[in-house]
C-alpha cells in the first residue's frame, strides 16, 4: 500500500471562516499518483474544524450563524483564565466547543483517482478563532 | 494620520512574527522564556489581517531592550524600523533602550533622529530597574525636551521570574510631577493597582493609560471590570475619557477580541471612540507627527 502525506498551510482571514478545500485535496491526490484508497483530511488545531457539506453561500452563512447561536462567545466559561503554559489568557472556549461539534477530520473514499463525494458534497476547513496561520494534513492511502 | 477612519492600537508587541524570528533566532527563546508567550509565531500577514478584522488602521509596534538582564532584544529597534518603513500606512514605532546603559542618551537620540519613533518603552519588570533611580533623570529630561513619549510597563507581569516591585503605577507619580511636560503612558491600566493608577492620572494631566492586558476573564469581562463596574464607569466617562488609549497587547491577545470588548461596553459612544481612536490621534498629533 502506498501512502502520501502533505501538510498544507492556509492563512485565514476572519474570526470564523468556512473554506472549501476540495480542489486543494484533489491536487494532493493527483500529486500522490494513488488511484484507489482513502483520503484522510485532518487538522491538528483545537479551534478549527473539518466537515463535509454543500457549498451554497446562504448555507455557509447559516453554518456560521448557527455555530455562533449554539455556542455563544459570552458565557461563564471555566476555560477563561490565565494559561501559564501559554503565557496568555485563554479566552476562546467557544472556539474549542464549536471545533468539537464540527470534528477534526473526514475520510473520503478514492476510486480511479476520483474522490467519491456526493454530488453536493464538498470538503470544508473551518477557522473558528482567526485570522491565523493554519495547517491541514492530507493523507492519501491506497494503490 | 488625520484621514484615519479606523481605530488605533497603541500596544502591539512586534514579536511572535515568523519573519522576525527567522532574522533573529535568539528571539524565539526570548519570547518563550522572558516575554513568556508560548504560542506559535505567526507570519506578519496574520497581524495585518487581525488589524483588518478589528478595523484597526494604525498599529503602534513596541520593542523591549532586555539585553542587560536577559540577553534579549524583543525584537530590536532595527527590526521595528524595518517593519514601520515597509508598512508606513499601517505601523508606527516605539523603541526601547536600556535606561541604565552608559549609551542610553545616544540610543535615545537615535530613536528620535534616525528611526523617528514616537517614543520609548521602558519596563522595570523586564529590564529590572527602579524608575526613581536618579541615573534615569537625564533620560526623562531628554524625552521631555525631544517631545517623545515615555511608555512605562505597569501592571502585573505574568512571568513570575520577573520582579513586580516597580510595576505599581504609584511609582510614576514623582516622575510625572517633576517632568510635567513629559507625556507618560502606562500600560495594562496598571492592573491590579487600578485605584493607584487613578490617583496618578487624577493628579497628573500628562499621564495616559492603555487598556491592554486581560487578567480577570474574557476580554469583555475584564474590560467591564476595569472600565465600567462599580464607580469605574463614572471615572472612565467623566475623568479619564480623553486620556485612555486602546491597546490589544497582540500577540498576547487577538486584536478583534479587545476591540469587540470596548465596542460592547456600557459607556457613552463618544467615550468609546475616544478610547479606540480619537485620543491616540490627538496624542500623536501633539508630538508633531
Amino acid at each position: 500500500m502506498k501512502a502520501r502525506v502533505e501538510r498544507v498551510k492556509i492563512i485565514t482571514n476572519k474570526k470564523t471562516e468556512i473554506i472549501d478545500i476540495t480542489d486543494l485535496v484533489r491536487n494532493v491526490v493527483k500529486r500522490s499518483g494513488i488511484k484507489d484508497g482513502l483520503i484522510n483530511i485532518f487538522t491538528r488545531h483545537t479551534t478549527a474544524g473539518i466537515f463535509l457539506n454543500e457549498n451554497e453561500s446562504g448555507l455557509i452563512r447559516d453554518f456560521v450563524n448557527y455555530l455562533h447561536k449554539i455556542v455563544p462567545e459570552d458565557d461563564n466559561y471555566y476555560h477563561h483564565h490565565f494559561f501559564y503554559k501559554d503565557g496568555r489568557a485563554a479566552v476562546n472556549a467557544w472556539a474549542h466547543i464549536r471545533s468539537v461539534l464540527l470534528g477534526h477530520f473526514v475520510v473520503v473514499p478514492l476510486k480511479n483517482g476520483d474522490l467519491l463525494l456526493g454530488d453536493r458534497q464538498r470538503i470544508f476547513f473551518t477557522e473558528l478563532d482567526g485570522p491565523q496561520s493554519r495547517e491541514v494534513i492530507i493523507q492519501v492511502l491506497g494503490e | 494620520m488625520s484621514n484615519l477612519a479606523g481605530y488605533v492600537d497603541f500596544h502591539i508587541h512586534a514579536i511572535g512574527i515568523e519573519e522576525l524570528v527567522s532574522k533573529n533566532p535568539n528571539l524565539l527563546r526570548c519570547i518563550k522564556d522572558v516575554f513568556y508567550l508560548r504560542t506559535r509565531p505567526q507570519p506578519l500577514t496574520v497581524l495585518i489581517k487581525q488589524m483588518e478584522q478589528a478595523n484597526v488602521e494604525k498599529g503602534i509596534l513596541y520593542s523591549i531592550d532586555a539585553k542587560r538582564v536577559h540577553n534579549c532584544e524583543m525584537p530590536g529597534n532595527d527590526l521595528i524600523y524595518e517593519l514601520v518603513k515597509e508598512h508606513q500606512d499601517l505601523f508606527m514605532g516605539i523603541g526601547s533602550i536600556d535606561p541604565l546603559s552608559e549609551n542610553a542618551l545616544s540610543e535615545l537620540e537615535k530613536l528620535y533622529s534616525k528611526y523617528e519613533f514616537l517614543g520609548v518603552f521602558l519596563s522595570p519588570a523586564y529590564q529590572e530597574f527602579n524608575p526613581l533611580d536618579s541615573r534615569l533623570f537625564k533620560v526623562y529630561e531628554l524625552l521631555e525636551d525631544s517631545r517623545m513619549l515615555l511608555v512605562f510597563h505597569t501592571g502585573l507581569p505574568w512571568n513570575n521570574k520577573l520582579p513586580m516591585k516597580w510595576s505599581n503605577p504609584l511609582i510614576v507619580d514623582d516622575i510625572a510631577r517633576k517632568y510635567n511636560k513629559l507625556i507618560i503612558v502606562l500600560t495594562h491600566m496598571g492592573w491590579p493597582w487600578l485605584d493607584d493608577l487613578y490617583a496618578v492620572m487624577f493628579r497628573n494631566r500628562n499621564v495616559y493609560a492603555i487598556t491592554s492586558g486581560v487578567y480577570t476573564g474574557s476580554p469583555f469581562e475584564h474590560m467591564r471590570t476595569i472600565l465600567v463596574e462599580g464607580y469605574r464607569k463614572r471615572v472612565t466617562e467623566r475623568f479619564l475619557s480623553e486620556r485612555l488609549l486602546f491597546g490589544s497587547e497582540f500577540p498576547r491577545m487577538e486584536i478583534w477580541k479587545m476591540v469587540d470588548a470596548i465596542e460592547r461596553l456600557e459607556i457613552a459612544s463618544d467615550v468609546k471612540m475616544n478610547i479606540l481612536r480619537n485620543n491616540a490621534l490627538r496624542l500623536i498629533r501633539s508630538l508633531g507627527r
